[in-house]
């Protein structure tokens, strides 16, 4: 089969641009079958009319027809490398990463919490001199706070890991069930914490509070108390999911019309839509 | 002078393209190529051969397959959409039309409206 004339170029320029071996030889291949057509095109007598028309523009050589090998390298590159690291790798990303992000979210929510309070005890404190309330004279104030904490443990850490997962999935453009799985494997986990907090009357403690993972091997602990938080936990990430793929496809969209113009292409998708 | 990649071409409306055409029926790349050319009535210029990393990364994301079949006596990759793609072409036809009609709704408002000030 006849090649196209500029094909080592295009190689070279695919290799230096780092694309993996299989992606460049099925690109040579197809862009040989589409050296052919045209050849065969110019070849053929309902060809003339074509023939004429782009030697009248200029453009009657056909691998200019095909394009540049440099424009054709920068932009098959700019196709494959739009993805991120973690487009290229949803095993990683959705599979593997979950539980990690999952303990890394609840380390950077803990330190985060602990340095805002401590921030705010600092300048109440030490630089406007204000006495903090006595906390231990209300109690239904230290319970509101235990309640507040026991919420933002159970809840902020694996719903950031889940935002982190749709919004990888939404700049990646990836099929829908990588980041279904990146979500059960979280809801998953994210079912299992176990809190409970103690008021005291201790005065150097506003409450005592046991949290933790646990997982029991009892049906009625499955069905009563693990199943339902697992439920609303992936609920809360399909619909993390869906909101993504809405937003993915309104800014594709958009940035598509700002590019060519909305008449113009309204005309062409009306065309396309009478073939 | 080479024939131009046009750059507006190549930022995300061929894959509505691509999506609708294939949606019709399935067509290898030069034939998806001259459907592209004939729909838009050459307004949109590109090299031809741009139209081959859209269709990868549309297979790669699930919304096309691929195979290779016999057409007109050659061994050619025929592509059509999958039910993924569909639903894909579905959301980004209603947002484009969305997009459109609130543009046209502006314009139209630009034109009749009286001036603030």
């Amino acid at each position: 089969m006849e090649s196209q004339p500029s094909s080592g170029e295009l190689r070279d320029e695919l290799v230096r641009r780092g694309l993996p071996r299989a992606c460049i030889e099925r690109l040579l291949a197809e862009l040989d079958d589409h050296f052919v057509d045209l050849l065969e095109e110019r070849n053929s007598p309902m060809g003339a009319a074509r023939k004429l028309q782009f030697e009248e523009s200029g453009t009657h050589d056909l691998q200019q027809r095909l394009g540049e090998p440099a424009h054709l390298a920068l932009f098959a590159a700019e196709q494959y490398h739009a993805r991120s690291f973690w487009g290229r790798h949803p095993v990683v990303t959705f599979l593997l990463a979950p539980v990690p992000l999952f303990v890394a979210s609840y380390i950077g929510f803990g330190f985060a919490l602990s340095a805002l309070i401590y921030l705010y005890m600092f300048v109440m404190e030490r630089v406007l001199h204000v006495a903090l309330p006595n906390v231990h004279a209300y109690p239904m104030l230290k319970a509101v706070l235990a309640g507040l904490l026991g919420w933002y443990i159970s809840v902020v850490p694996p719903l950031a890991a889940a935002v982190l997962l749709c919004r990888a999935y939404c700049r990646n453009s990836l099929r829908p069930w990588w980041p279904i799985l990146g979500c059960a494997i979280l809801a998953l986990v994210a079912a299992t914490p176990e809190f409970h907090y103690q008021l005291t009357d201790d005065p150097n403690k506003s409450f005592i509070m046991f949290f933790g993972h646990t997982f029991k091997n009892s049906a009625s602990w499955i069905l009563q108390s693990y199943l339902p938080r697992f439920a609303v936990a992936f609920g809360i990430g399909i619909l993390l999911i869906k909101r993504a793929q809405q937003k993915s496809t309104s800014n594709d969209v958009t940035k598509a019309g700002l590019a060519i113009g909305y008449g113009q292409m309204d005309r062409v998708v009306a065309d396309v839509n009478n073939i | 002078m080479s024939k131009p990649s046009n750059p507006d071409f190549l930022n995300g409306v061929p894959e509505l393209l691509v999506l609708q055409l294939l949606a019709r029926r399935a067509m290898y790349g030069y034939e998806l190529v001259r459907a592209i050319e004939q729909s838009s009535k050459q307004v949109l210029e590109f090299g031809e051969g741009c139209i081959y990393p859209v269709l990868h990364r549309l297979e790669t994301d699930g919304n096309l397959e691929s195979r290779r079949e016999t057409v007109g006596g050659r061994n050619r990759v025929v592509y059509r959409v999958t039910p993924s793609g569909r639903k894909r072409l579905r959301a980004r036809v209603a947002a484009w039309r969305s997009i459109v009609g609130a543009v046209d709704q502006v314009l139209q408002g630009a034109k009749h409206g009286k001036p603030a000030v």
